[in-house]
């Protein structure tokens, strides 16, 4: 069930109904809540397909049934019992990720398989959401083990009715609805302590009706009418080595932008839809499109995954505790993991390991420069410059742009050009992503670079009507990091509903053709 | 609640703004940025009032002008990308009131052979296709996008041309073509000559008059652009005219070598006026 559809719409005034109804004041207040989101959550899952219900229905119980294990030998004291269940349910939940997303890929690189193996293997359907509450689980069953997540009568979750609560509210951590098939990954440590009953006067509605808003105008009005351009980029090799620049370049832009109104206008929708049932879900975009660099862009892109790789994955790995080196493959192998976590498919592997490219060099840059710049300074000044860049290192990877000592002027340059960069490679690493295999990338360059002067309107003109929307979106995100004092003058002023108004109306007069949201296919 | 009033103001003032512009618009967009849009927007707009005559195609049919620009009681269902497959079905399932008179674009019709219905044929099933239909705000041809681009493209191209354009001189009138006249066809292009020439025949038994005609710049003998519209007509003994036989080199313009440009389109549209209401 998509978010834009008159499905979603029915079920959620439903569900919103009844979840604040009467008796949901009463003593079973938060028992009501809970089994009615996680009901909703089942069928707004099952919607289009209702035996992908069964799967969610193991991982779900089988999450539980660990989590209960390790929390009885947690109380018991017996670390080497949690550490063997920890292991087992993390195996059980990548082993779920693996069979149905990682097989069927690694079937086609198996010769000695024979043909009807593998095209068994290869018929395997990619169940949606697999890849978020996959991660869920795993959050839930390591934040457990670390002793990250608590409650109250913890200790008997293995017993009778509060195994079943256990189930339940566990359920309801991988399922509930805004964030089941697309994120934001939130981490069970963030969401458990969430889990209580709610009241309809907690709502703040202006967060609801400014994510909402701003959700569905960048999904509906930006993303899905740059989508009917955009498609033109997959059409076929020949038709790309055909074309030239003046047709690509508008198309590549246009995706750039796309995949992020896509995605963050989900995320939103997500968000606001979250609050409205009483529970806050971690930003996932920070106006990424800002960035400077490629360390800055991952920790605006995607806040969610890069947190959750960063807790799971990168720390565990060692970080950057075990020497430059190891760092550096760390920072690779993640971003690789990564890429593939996106899909199973060497494009994505491609993907994920450039940008890991990206972020080791200017780790190693960052690096080179620190230390010339340690050998410039002494004392106090240094140290108190390395104890404010600490504390503007980012979730997955620190700081790699250390401060700057130039000129306002020639330091403005400097920024505009990192940010020129930073943007291009960005977008240009999008056509991995994008395209089906790599002889449509090389099509596009030979397309790109063929000095042919055809042009076409539509896509120029999609991406200046409806790319304005994202510059605009990024001006303001601007404006609230180096003019804070304006954009809260104007986030309470009368700009404000004049300007979802208009948002508004062109959600309802000028939408895209409706498009699954591109993230669902992860 | 000063919130809710500036937001309900805006809206207001938002669709007032548009309504101004629909009306000088005289009720349409000519063309917007996405075919499929421009396509829904133009069966919408067809579908409001009565036509006499209903021109089915693709963007060459999209390109000829209608009742908004003087040409009474023509109502044009070009789809964009597409062909007259689509729309000629929906008349045959009722989705679209029929007309005394149809015009089928043949150019086009290769595209559907073997191919499952297009999208636009999808959304004319849907309930916000109808919504679209009957309140013009929320329709295709009402979209801000679609404002911008029609003018983009009339101050590039020209605007439509208007009903007292003289016609083409075309050295061909309409005929019913032999039966032994039908070019042999196989497989896909096979089946759906088969379909639509059922259809036709079903909408020519309702009262309708079915003309197929290949619009320019035409298609070589040997083409399915124009085997398969010729054998569909063969078979349903509906009208056949190929309009650029006989008609002199250099007569019809053409903005990118297969859409005419508004001056041509509307002598175009003209000829068949002409010949097709007899």
């Amino acid at each position: 069930m998509l978010f834009n559809s008159w499905e979603f719409l029915i079920l959620l005034a439903v569900t919103f109904a009844l979840y604040y109804a009467p008796w949901s004041r009463g003593r079973h207040g938060k028992a009501w809540q809970v089994t009615l989101a996680l009901a909703a959550s089942v069928v707004f899952y099952g919607w289009e397909d209702p035996r992908l219900i069964v799967l969610l229905a193991l991982s779900a119980v089988g999450n539980s049934i660990a989590t209960a294990r390790i929390i009885q030998h947690k109380v018991a004291g017996d670390e080497a019992k949690v550490k063997r269940w920890t292991s087992l349910a993390v195996i059980l939940n990548l082993a779920l990720l693996a069979g149905f997303k990682y097989l069927p890929f690694l079937a086609g690189m198996l010769p000695f398989l024979p043909a009807s193996w593998v095209e068994a293997l290869k018929g395997i359907p990619l169940p949606i959401g697999i890849s978020f509450y996959t991660f869920h689980g795993i959050s839930m069953i390591v934040d457990v083990s670390r002793g990250e997540v608590t409650r109250e009568g913890d200790a008997l979750l293995s017993k009778g009715g509060r195994f079943a609560k256990g189930v339940r509210d566990i359920g309801f951590y991988l399922l509930f609805f805004p964030q089941l098939v697309a994120g934001p990954i939130v981490k069970a440590k963030q969401f458990w302590p969430q889990i209580a009953a709610k009241r309809i006067e907690d709502i703040p509605w202006k967060k609801v009706v400014r994510a909402l808003v701003a959700g569905y105008f960048l999904k509906v009005f930006v993303a899905d009418n740059l989508a009917e351009q955009t498609v033109l980029l997959t059409i076929g090799t020949a038709e790309l080595s055909n074309s030239g620049p003046f047709f690509l370049l508008p198309l590549l832009y246009a995706y750039s932008l796309q995949i992020f109104a896509d995605f963050a206008g989900y995320s939103l929708i997500a968000i606001g839809l979250a609050w409205m049932f009483g529970y806050r879900f971690p930003d996932n975009f920070n106006f990424p499109y800002l960035s400077t660099s490629i360390t800055e862009f991952w920790r605006r892109w995607h806040m969610s995954l890069s947190a959750w790789l960063r807790d799971y994955l990168y720390i565990p790995l060692g970080g950057n505790r075990k020497g430059p080196g190891r760092t550096y493959v760390n920072l690779f192998l993640v971003m690789f993991l990564g890429g593939l976590w996106h899909g199973a498919e060497w494009k994505f592997a491609l993907w994920g390991s450039l940008h890991g490219l990206a972020l080791a060099v200017e780790r190693l840059l960052g690096a080179r420069r620190g230390e010339q710049r340690d050998e410039r300074e002494t004392g106090e000044q240094g140290e108190a410059r390395r104890k404010q860049e600490r504390r503007l290192a980012g979730p997955l990877v620190g700081s790699s742009s250390p401060g700057s000592s130039l000129p306002p002027r020639v330091s403005l340059l400097k920024k505009a050009l990192a940010w020129f960069w930073t943007f291009h490679l960005v977008t240009l690493l999008w056509l991995t992503f994008l395209m089906p295999d790599i002889a449509h990338i090389r099509a596009f360059f030979e397309g790109a670079l063929s000095g042919r002067t055809f042009l076409s309107g539509p896509p120029v003109f999609s991406l200046l009507f409806y790319g304005t929307a994202v510059v605009l979106y990024h001006a303001w995100g601007w404006l609230k990091e180096h003019r804070e004092a304006v954009a809260a003058k104007l986030e309470g002023s009368s700009l404000e509903p004049v300007l979802h108004g208009i948002m508004l109306f062109l959600i309802v007069t000028n939408p895209g053709a409706p498009q699954g949201f591109i993230y669902f296919q992860f | 609640m000063q919130y809710t009033l500036l937001l309900t103001l805006t809206l207001a003032a938002c669709f007032a703004l548009q309504s101004l512009a629909l009306r000088t618009s005289g009720g349409k967009t000519t063309k917007s940025e996405s075919n499929f849009f421009s396509s829904v927007a133009r069966i919408q707009t067809g579908q409001r009032g009565q036509a006499e005559t209903l021109l089915l195609g693709s963007s060459i049919t999209g390109r000829l002008p209608d009742r908004s620009a003087g040409f009474a009681g023509v109502a044009n269902l070009g789809i964009d990308g597409g062909s007259a497959a689509d729309t000629l079905r929906a008349l045959d399932r009722g989705l679209i009131e029929l007309p005394p008179r149809v015009i089928v674009e043949g150019n086009t019709l290769h595209r559907a052979a073997g191919q499952e219905p297009g999208e636009v044929a999808r959304a004319m099933e849907s309930g916000w296709f109808a919504v679209g239909r009957e309140i013009p705000n929320l329709g295709a041809t009402a979209r801000p996008s679609a404002f911008l681009y029609s003018w983009l493209m009339e101050r590039k191209h020209g605007g439509p041309g208007s009903g007292d354009t003289a016609a083409l001189p075309t050295g061909s009138v309409p005929r019913i073509p032999a039966k032994n006249e039908a070019p042999p066809l196989e497989g896909a292009d096979e089946e759906l000559a088969e379909e639509l020439a059922a259809i036709l025949r079903r909408l020519e038994s309702k009262g309708c008059r079915v003309t197929m005609v290949l619009l320019p710049p035409g298609a070589d003998a040997d083409s399915p652009k124009r085997r398969i519209p010729l054998a569909i007509a063969c078979r349903a003994g509906v009208r056949w005219w190929d309009l650029t036989e006989g008609l002199p080199a250099g007569t019809v313009e053409f903005t990118d070598g297969v859409h005419m440009s508004p001056e041509s389109a509307s002598a175009t549209l003209t000829s068949l006026l002409a010949q097709c209401a007899r």
